[in-house]
C-alpha cells in the first residue's frame, strides 16, 4: 500500500528525517517517540504538506513524492492534525459535507462520531474533545484508503480518549490508518505494529506497544 | 550626484520609518502619506509641521495599539484621508508654490531646502545606525518579533510602539517640510509613500539586514532614475 | 430571495419619477452598487479585502472608449488581484490600494494619437438614461440574484472553506488557488461590468476612475450597509446622494465621509470581535 525509500528531511541544517525506509500494507500503524523526533514530519510530507529533502514515496504503486496536497487526497490519503484545521466559521454540518459532498453520508460519519448534536454548531463553540472528533471525522468523510492521525490524543480527557478510542476499533476492520502518538499503550489491540522514531529514525518496530 | 544624494537619503529615511512601523509597530501605516503631505504644506513653520506629526503618529497609535494588522491599516488610511482633508479645509488652495534657494555644492546647484532635508536625514540615519550596532537594539528586534515575548522579557512594547509612531510621524514631517519644494500639490505624500513602500518592500526581504538594504536600494533606484529619465 | 429581491425592484421604480437629476444620481449609484456587489464577493464570501476595485472597473472603462471591440478582454484584469494575493489577507487591501493609486497616477500619461492623458477618453457609445437605468437596474438585480444562489451553492460554500482555512481546504481536497482565482475572476467581471456603465453614462473615462473614491467607495458602502448584498444597494444610494447634497455645501465632502467610515470600521469591528 505505502513504500518509503530513503525517506530524508532537512528544515536548514536540522537534521529531522534520516534514510526512512518502509513498506506498509493494509493495517493500522503506529508511529511513538520523542518530541522532535519526526513523526509530525513524516506524516506531513505523506500526505504532501511538506516536501522531503530526498527520497520517495508510493502510494498502491504511485509515486506521490511531489504530489500536491489536494491530489494527495483524492488518490486516497487523508489527514488530521494534530492542531484543529477546519472551517471556523462554518457548521459542523457545513464541515463535514465539504469534506465528503454528500448530505445524506454527513448524518452517519456524525452519527460515528458522536457529533450529531453539535451539527449546526460552528467549531469554535466545541469542547477539545468534539474538535478533535470532528478532525477525525472530516478526514474519514473523505472516504481514504489510508488515513493519517497525527497525536489524536493530545490534549483530550479521558472520556474523550475513550470516544476515540471506541471509534478507532469500529474503523479497524476497514480503514487502513497511521497514527503517531506519544501514548502508544491506548492503541494495544488496534495497531497491529509499533515503530519507534527517535532522532528522525526508525529505531525499532514491534507487534505490541512498549 | 549631490542632489540623488538627497533623494536617497530623504527615501532611505522613509522606507525606513515604513519598515519601522511594519516591523516593530505593526501596522502598514498609510497615514506617513498624509503627514509628509502636512509637512510639505507647512514647509513654513517646520516646527509646527513636526509637532503635527508627532501627534498624528500618538493619534494612530492610541487608536490602533489592539488592532491586528490589518485593522490597524485600514486606520491608518481613514487617518491619512482625514489629514488631506483637514489640509484642504485649513489652506483652500490645490497647488502651492514655493520659492527655490539654490545653494551652489561643489560645482553643482543644490536646492537649500533639500540640503537641510539631507543633513537631517543622514544625521537620523547615522543616529540609527549607531543604534542598531548598539547592544539596546536587542529590544527592538525582540519586539520586532513576538509582542509576548518582548513583554515577558520586561519590555513595554506599548511605550515601544507609541515612540517608534510617533518619532516617524514627526520625523517624516520634518524632512518633507524641507524636501517638498517648488510646487506643492495634495498628492505629493501618495507618491513618496509609494516610492518608500516599494524599496520597504524589497528591503523587507532581508530580514535583519532590512535597514541597511532600504539605504542601498533607495541609492540605487534614484540613480536608475537618473539614468533613464 | 424575493424577500430580499423585491425591496431592491421598489426601490429602483421611485427615481423615474423624480426627474432627472434624481434619475441622473440613482444611475450613478446603481453602477456603484454592481461595483460594490464585486467588492463583497471578494470580502465576503473569498476573505480579501480590496481597496482596488478600481482597477478592473477603470481598465473596462478605458478598454471601452479606446476600442469597443477589446471590451471582453477586460475581465482579464482579474490576473492583477491574483498576483497581489501573493502579499498575503493583511497586506491586501495595501497592495490593492497602492496599485489603484499607481494606476490613477499613470492613466495621466496614458495618450493615443494626441488624445487622452489627463482629459481621459469619450465613449463613442452613446445612449439615452433611460435606457442606461434600466439595464442598469436590470444587471443590478440579475447579479444580485446570482450571487445570492453562488454564496448558498456548493462552490459557494468551496469558497467560504478556503476562505476560513486554506490548509483544511487542502487537507479535504479543495485547490486554494482555483477557488481563490474563481472569486476574483467573478469579482472582476462583475466590476468591469460596472467600469462599462460607468463610462457609457458618463459618455467619457478619465484617470478619476482609478481615484480613491472609486476604491473605496465599494467598502464604504459595503460598510454602512451591514455588509449584505442585497443591502449594500441601499449603502451605495446614501454615500451616492450624500456626497452630492454635502458637495454643495463643501467640494469632495465624500472623503470625510470617507475617512469617518475607515476608521470607525476598524474600532467598531475589533469591539465587536472582542
Amino acid at each position: 500500500m505505502l513504500k518509503i525509500v530513503n525517506l530524508s528531511k532537512f528544515y536548514g541544517k536540522l537534521l529531522v528525517l534520516r534514510n526512512i525506509n518502509l513498506e506498509l500494507d493494509d493495517g493500522i500503524y503506529c508511529f511513538f517517540g520523542p518530541n522532535g523526533s519526526g513523526k509530525t514530519t513524516l506524516l506531513k510530507i505523506i500526505s504532501g504538506f511538506e516536501k522531503p529533502s530526498s527520497g520517495r514515496i508510493f502510494f498502491n504503486g504511485k509515486d506521490i513524492t511531489k504530489m500536491k496536497p489536494e491530489k494527495i487526497v483524492k488518490i486516497g490519503i487523508s489527514i488530521a492534525f494534530q492542531l484543529p484545521r477546519v472551517f471556523w466559521n462554518l457548521s459542523v454540518e457545513q464541515n463535514i459535507f465539504l469534506a465528503c459532498m454528500d448530505k445524506e453520508k454527513v448524518y452517519s460519519i456524525a452519527e460515528l462520531f458522536k457529533l450529531k448534536k453539535e451539527l449546526q454548531n460552528i467549531p469554535r463553540k466545541l469542547s477539545q474533545g468534539k474538535l478533535k472528533l470532528l478532525q477525525v471525522s472530516m478526514a474519514y468523510a473523505r472516504n481514504p484508503r489510508l488515513l493519517l492521525l497525527d497525536e489524536p490524543f493530545a490534549g483530550l480527557d479521558v472520556e474523550s480518549v475513550e470516544q476515540l478510542l471506541d471509534i478507532l476499533r469500529n474503523l479497524k476492520q476497514h480503514k487502513s490508518m497511521i497514527i503517531t502518538s506519544h501514548r502508544p499503550k491506548l492503541l494495544r489491540g488496534i495497531a497491529k505494529k509499533f515503530f519507534e522514531l527517535k532522532g528522525g529514525v526508525i529505531a525499532g518496530s514491534k507487534e505490541n506497544p512498549p | 550626484m549631490i542632489s540623488e544624494f538627497l533623494a536617497a537619503s530623504f527615501f532611505s529615511v522613509f522606507a525606513i520609518s515604513v519598515l519601522l512601523c511594519y516591523r516593530a509597530g505593526k501596522i502598514l501605516n498609510l497615514s506617513l502619506s498624509s503627514i509628509s503631505t502636512l509637512g510639505a504644506y507647512l514647509h513654513f513653520n517646520p516646527f509646527l509641521a513636526t509637532l503635527l506629526g508627532i501627534f498624528a503618529g500618538f493619534l494612530l497609535h492610541e487608536s490602533t495599539k489592539k488592532l491586528e494588522i490589518a485593522r490597524a491599516t485600514i486606520f491608518s488610511l481613514g487617518l491619512a484621508i482625514a489629514i488631506e482633508e483637514i489640509l484642504r479645509i485649513i489652506f483652500k488652495k490645490e497647488y502651492i508654490i514655493t520659492h527655490v534657494q539654490i545653494l551652489e555644492l561643489f560645482g553643482e546647484n543644490v536646492i537649500w531646502n533639500h540640503f537641510i532635508a539631507g543633513i537631517i536625514s543622514i544625521s537620523f540615519l547615522f543616529l540609527f545606525f549607531s543604534f542598531l550596532f548598539s547592544k539596546k537594539s536587542k529590544t527592538l528586534k525582540i519586539v520586532e518579533e513576538d509582542y509576548e515575548l518582548a513583554e515577558i522579557y520586561g519590555i513595554k512594547t506599548e511605550r515601544a510602539r507609541k515612540i517608534i509612531l510617533s518619532f516617524t510621524g514627526g520625523l517624516i514631517a520634518l524632512i518633507s517640510s524641507f524636501y517638498n519644494q517648488g510646487i506643492i500639490y495634495p498628492t505629493i505624500g501618495w507618491q513618496n509613500l509609494i516610492f518608500a513602500t516599494v524599496i520597504a518592500t524589497v528591503a523587507n526581504v532581508f530580514k535583519e539586514k532590512s535597514y541597511l538594504f532600504a539605504i542601498i536600494f533607495a541609492v540605487v533606484i534614484i540613480c536608475l532614475q537618473k539614468f533613464f529619465l | 430571495m424575493l424577500a430580499k429581491v423585491l425591496p431592491v425592484i421598489l426601490l429602483f421604480f421611485i427615481p423615474p419619477f423624480l426627474g432627472n437629476y434624481v434619475l441622473f444620481l440613482s444611475l450613478i449609484a446603481i453602477n456603484l452598487g454592481i461595483l460594490t456587489l464585486s467588492w463583497q464577493l471578494m470580502e465576503k464570501d473569498s476573505g480579501w479585502i480590496s481597496f482596488g476595485q478600481s482597477i478592473p472597473f477603470g481598465i473596462s472603462a478605458y478598454i471601452l472608449a479606446i476600442n469597443p471591440y477589446l471590451t471582453f478582454l477586460a475581465p482579464v484584469n482579474f490576473l492583477i488581484f491574483l498576483f497581489l494575493s501573493v502579499f498575503g489577507k493583511s497586506l491586501f487591501p495595501f497592495a490593492t490600494f497602492i496599485t489603484s493609486i499607481a494606476t490613477w497616477q499613470a492613466s495621466n500619461y496614458l495618450t493615443i494619437n494626441g488624445k487622452g492623458g489627463e482629459e481621459g477618453f469619450s465613449v463613442a457609445l452613446q445612449l439615452p438614461s433611460e435606457k442606461i437605468y434600466l439595464a442598469s437596474a436590470t444587471i443590478f438585480i440579475v447579479f444580485l440574484i446570482l450571487l445570492e444562489v453562488l454564496s448558498k451553492s456548493k462552490i459557494g460554500l468551496k469558497i467560504k472553506a478556503v476562505r476560513d482555512n486554506e490548509i483544511a481546504a487542502k487537507s479535504i481536497g479543495l485547490d486554494p488557488i482555483k477557488y481563490r482565482m474563481f472569486a476574483f475572476f467573478i469579482s472582476s467581471v462583475i466590476a468591469s461590468i460596472s467600469g462599462i456603465l460607468h463610462a457609457i453614462t458618463f459618455s467619457h473615462v478619465s484617470p478619476s476612475v482609478f481615484s480613491p473614491f472609486y476604491a473605496l467607495f465599494p467598502f464604504v458602502a459595503s460598510t454602512i450597509s451591514y455588509g449584505k448584498y442585497y443591502t449594500c444597494i441601499f449603502g451605495s444610494f446614501l454615500v451616492v446622494f450624500l456626497t452630492h447634497a454635502l458637495t454643495a455645501i463643501f467640494p469632495e465632502a465624500h472623503y470625510i465621509l470617507y475617512s469617518v467610515v475607515l476608521m470607525f470600521f476598524a474600532v467598531m469591528k475589533y469591539a465587536k470581535d472582542s
